[in-house]
């Protein structure tokens, strides 16, 4: 976008004087420096060879077909698959409500609870998976697929709140008040109103939270067991006594899956959000 | 242009609105009041403009109507039925917002399907009558279009035929001509008159555009302060206002202060400040000997020079000092020995703009029953 902008400046003759050409380098090398390693993981996965290496030593797809194959990334994959989901759908579920009323509701201490469910942002997740892994312990729940959620809710919800707050603090009250007059109460107004409006900040507080927990490790480190260990923590372990190949290939798996996701999403819902986004 | 007579359904619905009734309604923000109990009887199928300056309560009135407000006293009642704690979505009213709050993820026919959907009213009952109220606003071209789509009169159009087609109990509007243009707003309005007259629903319209309530509605609640100064016919409204206040708010006014000097006989004397001149005019209710007033006359009953000398009530003598040109009508500002009187002529340029300069001594007169007199 910003190299685009600049050659326009460039071609309006104003200053061809090396400044536009310098922020274009500039802007390649910014990217390569940020895509370039994810990019040679991904070819390197494609190698035929024993060891990572780059440029790949031949083409194969074998190491796709072993971590495929292979229990060992398999169902932390899985794992992680399904803990991401469910932790979105429950911040979701927690955020969605909670950004309702904190945007249109009028009760003392609103700023608190607002400051309260984004404070995860700002808390290093390390800390706040030692402190989930005591308390999980204490009430028995130690290593559980349900402590390991409740810190990836906490983790996401901030994320989902914050997208929810914007879209939804930018909405015409008198819309729903116009849904309310029309016959609608609260809940029907709510969900024939509010929520197909705020769907576009729903869909990317999803999505946030989504690549939240696919991608966590500190607090999935401390709070998961051989059963519910999830990718990112079973790459970590496989890296330590390992240096092949696999990883490149589980890791461009991974990073596939997060891509599909997000043009799967783009396809279903961002054509219909562009077509009223302009209002 | 009137199609009434192609949409028979949407014409079988004249029938005549709603009484609202609103008694002694009162309603605080905080320590404020935004509404001191005020009292207003809406006949059926009457069009009532609620005309004040910002902050007089008129929109806080209004949504307590719709119950987006909840008074904190008082009764509102629709044809007699009490409804001040029914809830919004079961009071059967339809409303137009100043800002249209169409439903942005829905077309214009789903947009105004929406009220029929939350009523229950499904099939082709449903698709009639969206139809009829789509015709109704003009608006049939535009139904399968997003409202990010539409001009602002068209969108205001559609939120119209949105709160029409549930057949409420009374339309209420908020400013909704606020956000267009002159010529847009002119012809809104007079649309917007034919199609209450012919649908015959009683609506409530809150404006702070005096010229807008003075043309459209059938009568005028002048507010201010959280009260209704005065609720009448717009020519009475005009022409007999009850409180300095619609004096004032409404049109222009001179406005001078002066002294009852003597009641007698049905006759009172009144002496202007800063003069010795004095007027006999019916004695007002209320008034005594030695009262301060107010007394106002409208500019336009206000004659200067050669006209002036032929009214014999009120005459003064004056000296011009601005004339501002206006199209139509040249105000003139003459300063007199009770003050400045502003008369506003109509087509003085025929009569030579020599004669209306600045620094010409000219006598300024007016009638004593354009004088309108008020208690300080």
């Amino acid at each position: 976008m910003v190299a685009i902008e600049v050659t326009n400046r460039s071609d309006g003759r104003a200053a061809l004087t090396g400044l536009p050409r310098l922020l274009v380098v500039y802007t390649i090398a910014i990217s390569v420096f940020l895509i370039a390693p994810v990019l040679i993981v991904m070819i390197a996965a494609f190698t035929s060879g024993d060891f990572i290496m780059f440029p790949p030593g031949g083409f194969s797809l074998r190491w796709f077909d072993q971590v495929l194959s292979d229990p060992q990334f398999i169902v932390p994959l899985w794992n992680s698959v399904r803990l991401g989901i469910a932790a979105t759908i429950i911040s979701g579920l927690l955020a969605i409500p909670a950004a309702l009323s904190l945007v249109r509701g009028v009760f003392p201490g609103r700023r608190w609870v607002e400051t309260f469910l984004l404070a995860p942002l700002s808390l290093p997740t390390i800390i706040l998976a030692i402190g989930l892994l005591f308390f999980a312990s204490r009430i028995g729940l130690s290593n559980s697929f349900i402590s390991l959620l409740a810190g990836h809710v906490i983790i996401t919800v901030p994320y989902m709140l914050r997208t929810v707050l914007g879209v939804y603090a930018g909405v015409n009250r008198e819309v729903e008040e116009a849904a309310r007059v029309l016959g609608a109460d609260r809940w029907r107004t709510a969900w024939y109103v509010t929520l197909p409006i705020i769907r576009p900040g729903v869909l990317a507080g999803a999505i946030f939270a989504f690549l939240m927990s696919f991608d966590e490790v500190a607090v999935a480190l401390l709070l998961t067991n051989s059963d519910t260990t999830t990718l990112p923590v079973s790459i970590l372990s496989y890296l330590v006594y390992n240096y092949d190949p696999a990883v490149a290939a589980i890791s461009t798996i991974q990073i596939v899956i997060v891509i599909v996701a997000l043009l799967l999403l783009e396809r279903l819902f961002g054509i219909r959000h562009l077509m009223f986004a302009s209002q | 242009m009137d199609q009434s007579s192609k949409f028979p359904v949407t014409a079988s619905r004249s029938t005549a609105g709603a009484v609202v009734d609103i008694r002694a309604l009162r309603h605080n923000f905080g320590a404020v009041s935004a509404l001191r109990a005020v009292d207003l009887s809406i006949q059926a199928g009457e069009f009532v403009a609620l005309l004040g300056p910002s902050g007089c309560g008129k929109t806080t009135l209004l949504r307590c109507i719709a119950g987006l407000v909840l008074p904190t006293g008082g009764e509102i009642l629709i044809d007699g039925q009490p409804i001040t704690h029914t809830p919004v979505h079961k009071r059967d009213l339809g409303m137009v917002f100043q800002s249209y709050a169409l439903f942005p993820h829905m077309t214009v026919s789903d947009n105004v399907q929406f009220g029929l959907k939350m009523h229950g009213v499904r099939g082709g009952v449903a698709d009639r009558r969206i139809a009829d109220a789509l015709a109704l606003v003009q608006m049939t071209d535009y139904q399968s279009r997003y409202p990010a789509q539409l001009s602002g009169g068209q969108r205001q159009r559609v939120a119209l035929a949105r709160a029409l087609v549930t057949q409420p109990k009374a339309l209420l509007l908020d400013e909704p001509f606020g956000a267009l243009d002159a010529k847009l707003r002119e012809s809104m309005q007079i649309e917007l008159r034919r199609l209450q007259k012919r649908l015959g629903v009683t609506t409530i319209f809150v404006t702070h555009d005096q010229q807008e309530a003075l043309t459209m509605a059938d009568r005028v609640a002048v507010m201010h302060d959280g009260r209704v100064e005065q609720f009448d016919a717009p020519a009475k409204i005009y022409n007999a206002p009850s409180t300095p206040f619609v004096a004032d708010f409404i049109g222009q006014t001179n406005r001078f202060g002066g002294t009852i000097q003597s009641i007698a006989n049905g006759r009172m004397n009144l002496r202007f400040d800063g003069g010795e001149h004095a007027v006999d005019v019916p004695a007002a209710h209320g008034m005594a000997g030695g009262d301060r007033v107010i007394a106002m006359v409208r500019p336009e009953c206000v004659r200067v020079g050669v006209e002036a000398t032929a009214q014999k009530d009120v005459t003064l003598p004056g000296t011009i000092t601005d004339t501002v040109f206006a199209g139509e009508k040249v105000s003139v500002y003459v300063q007199t020995s009770i003050g400045v009187v502003v008369a506003s002529l109509l087509n003085p340029t025929r009569q030579g703009s020599g004669a209306m300069a600045a620094g010409t001594d000219v006598p300024v007169s007016w009638r004593k029953d354009d004088l309108l007199i008020f208690h300080h």
